[in-house]
């Protein structure tokens, strides 16, 4: 057994992934696209937050929500001026279009902010003791955050009026548009709050890794994993993909190094093969 | 020329035969420099064709690079290992990259689609890490060096010209392939794919087969010229082929135009990489940052990319030749629907 500290990086990893998976499922299950630049938003997200957060000095919490709503910004303008146009025109443009936003974004914060890695100090100081396990208070925050962020983002779709909005347009969007679920705003939504879930993720893990402009690949491709072994467009899959991922990254990397990315692939290809609709998925699109 | 139109019924266009000409003769004025431009972005328009091929079947593959990857690290790997001589080891090389393609297409082409790219996405990386962690094989980060070949009277490290002539042929016979590729029965049925899986699938294509051949032969010519590129380089490491390297021979392709299977990838490579290698040793960050607007702009102004500026200049007749443009739409409408 590996000892309690690698199983409570598994769940940061897993809930960060989970937070980064949700996003993705909500955009593709209304938008119909996978959002490509999703890590690059996570990486946005901790950049923002370094600005805030170390360069001006605000609180934590205060910048969090800052670079949050920041991105969800930026993802408004992806979604205006970028992906709505080219949506319609199929699979292919949307996607080629947010590769190339995955490469302007990443050059601009390589320009701007430098290739190297950079620190975010610790936000709380200090170790809580249960027992003969020591939790770091910092590492305990940002696993309350996370949950808080899963739990708000479970009342936002299942008891809220926009939430039902999404559910049905996810459904089968042309009824959900005839019994009056405007589309195009919801697209403005569903992406704001995409982006938004990204750029959380990206600054709760910052202060606990570092910051530098490629940090965006590797959680992205993870979390794309999950979904996939989720089940496209579900979000219960998303909770479970993601967090069998992160466990699997924490525990398989604490055996075998990062030989856990074969463990990864390994994982999908066999849902592909017996169970291509994923844990969770159901045939249709849901969330 | 005559022999090749007797047997395969090839038409070799004036221009063509002129570009060909010109490629020819390019290495009797060129500088060294301009040869070292020109050698990597003749190996990315053969990965770039591969591609190309791919998305004509209505499958966007995320991954390409790794097969460049797994083509270069083979061919090194026999090279090193067992000796094979210079030529045939990138024939090695290239065709364990088709096996590797074959396998993983079996499993994901079932269901192509999304699932094709994010999974091609994840092989990437996939190869990246093994790359990086089987030390014992691949020496880890640190790479390998890529033994130059014995060929009497040229010195291979002062002067590229044979590297750029075998370049040349490599693009040459790809462009061959997949052209006839194209013209055959095999690339109506690609096309008729990419138009609609549904009715091909009622007319009783069976999509699986189709969509395997061609990634897997597209799988191998990236194999190829990975090999090629890394015997160029003289040295091969995980950092070469990766995700990036996955993502520019798809914007070399979208620029150059995925309306036209041979002409369009190459043209976007010779145009795209010269200039991204330029503006690597401009700025760090540069080259993302530009070739991220290039391809945005060129999706929203130019869909049929650069190989459609010819018709916009001068729209080509109604009827008469076969459709040879399927715009970005077609290509992969029904990707979704899948």
């Amino acid at each position: 057994m590996p000892p309690p500290a690698v199983w409570l990086e598994g769940f940061i990893v897993g809930s960060t992934l989970v937070i980064m998976a949700s996003g993705l499922v909500l955009v593709l299950s209304i938008m119909g696209i996978l959002n490509w630049a999703h890590g690059q938003l996570y990486m946005l997200g901790a950049v923002f937050l370094y600005y805030l957060f170390v360069q001006l000095g605000v609180n934590y919490i205060v910048a969090l929500l800052g670079a949050t709503a920041a991105v969800a910004a930026i993802g408004v303008a992806i979604e205006k001026w970028l992906l709505r146009p080219l949506v319609p025109k199929g699979f292919l443009p949307p996607s080629v279009a947010a590769l190339g936003l995955l490469f302007a974004i990443e050059g601009a914060v390589v320009i701007s902010f430098g290739v190297e890695f950079r620190d975010v100090p610790t936000v709380l100081e200090g170790v809580i003791r249960v027992g003969t396990v020591s939790i770091s208070r910092e590492r305990l925050l940002v696993v309350c955050i996370a949950i808080g962020v899963m739990l708000a983002l479970h009342y936002f779709i299942h008891r809220t009026k926009i939430g039902l909005a999404i559910r049905a347009a996810a459904q089968e969007a042309t009824v959900a548009s005839l019994y009056g679920v405007p589309s195009g705003r919801l697209f403005t939504i569903v992406m704001a709050t995409g982006a938004g879930l990204a750029a959380i993720a990206g600054g709760l893990i910052a202060p606990v890794y570092f910051v530098d402009p490629y940090m965006g690949q590797r959680p992205f491709i993870q979390a794309i994993m999950a979904i996939v072994l989720g089940g496209l467009g579900s979000l219960r899959g998303a909770l479970a993909g993601g967090m069998i991922i992160g466990f699997i990254v924490t525990v398989g990397g604490y055996y075998i190094g990062t030989w856990y990315e074969v463990i990864i692939f390994a994982a999908v290809m066999a849902i592909i093969l017996l169970r291509p609709q994923g844990l969770f998925g159901e045939k249709e699109a849901r969330v | 020329v005559k022999i090749l139109e007797d047997h395969y019924k090839l038409k070799i266009p004036l221009p063509m035969l002129i570009v060909l000409v010109f490629a020819f003769c390019v290495p009797l004025f060129a500088s060294q420099q301009a040869l070292t431009l020109l050698i990597p972005a003749l190996s990315w328009s053969v990965a770039c064709m591969g591609w190309t091929l791919i998305v004509r079947t209505g499958q966007i593959s995320m991954g390409q690079a790794a097969f460049m990857a797994i083509g270069a690290y083979a061919t090194t790997l026999f090279a090193i290992n067992l000796g094979v001589p210079f030529g045939l080891d990138i024939l090695l090389g290239g065709l364990i990259s088709g096996v590797v393609a074959l396998l993983v297409g079996i499993v994901v082409l079932r269901l192509g689609g999304m699932y094709f790219s994010v999974v091609t996405l994840a092989f990437g990386e996939l190869v990246r890490v093994i790359a990086l962690n089987a030390k014992d094989i691949t020496n880890g980060v640190y790479g390998l060096i890529v033994p130059q070949p014995q060929i009497s009277a040229i010195n291979t490290v002062v002067t590229k010209v044979p590297y750029y002539y075998m370049a040349i042929a490599l693009v040459i016979a790809a462009a061959l392939v997949f052209w006839r590729f194209d013209a055959s029965r095999l690339g109506r049925v690609f096309r008729s794919i990419s138009s609609s899986s549904l009715i091909s699938q009622h007319s009783g294509v069976y999509l699986m087969k189709y969509r395997v051949i061609a990634f897997t032969f597209a799988s191998m010519l990236t194999g190829f010229a990975g090999g090629l590129y890394c015997h160029y380089l003289g040295f091969i490491g995980p950092t070469v082929f990766q995700l990036w390297q996955s993502i520019m021979i798809l914007i070399m392709s979208t620029v150059g135009g995925i309306g036209s299977a041979v002409a369009g990838p190459i043209l976007g490579a010779m145009v795209l990489s010269p200039i991204g290698d330029y503006l690597t040793t401009v700025l760090a960050g540069a080259k993302p940052f530009i070739f991220g607007i290039i391809v945005v702009v060129v999706i929203f102004f130019l869909p049929g990319g650069l190989v459609s500026l010819r018709e916009r200049i001068r729209p080509r007749g109604q009827g008469g030749g076969r459709p040879r443009n399927i715009d970005l739409e077609n290509a992969a409408r029904n990707l979704l629907n899948k």
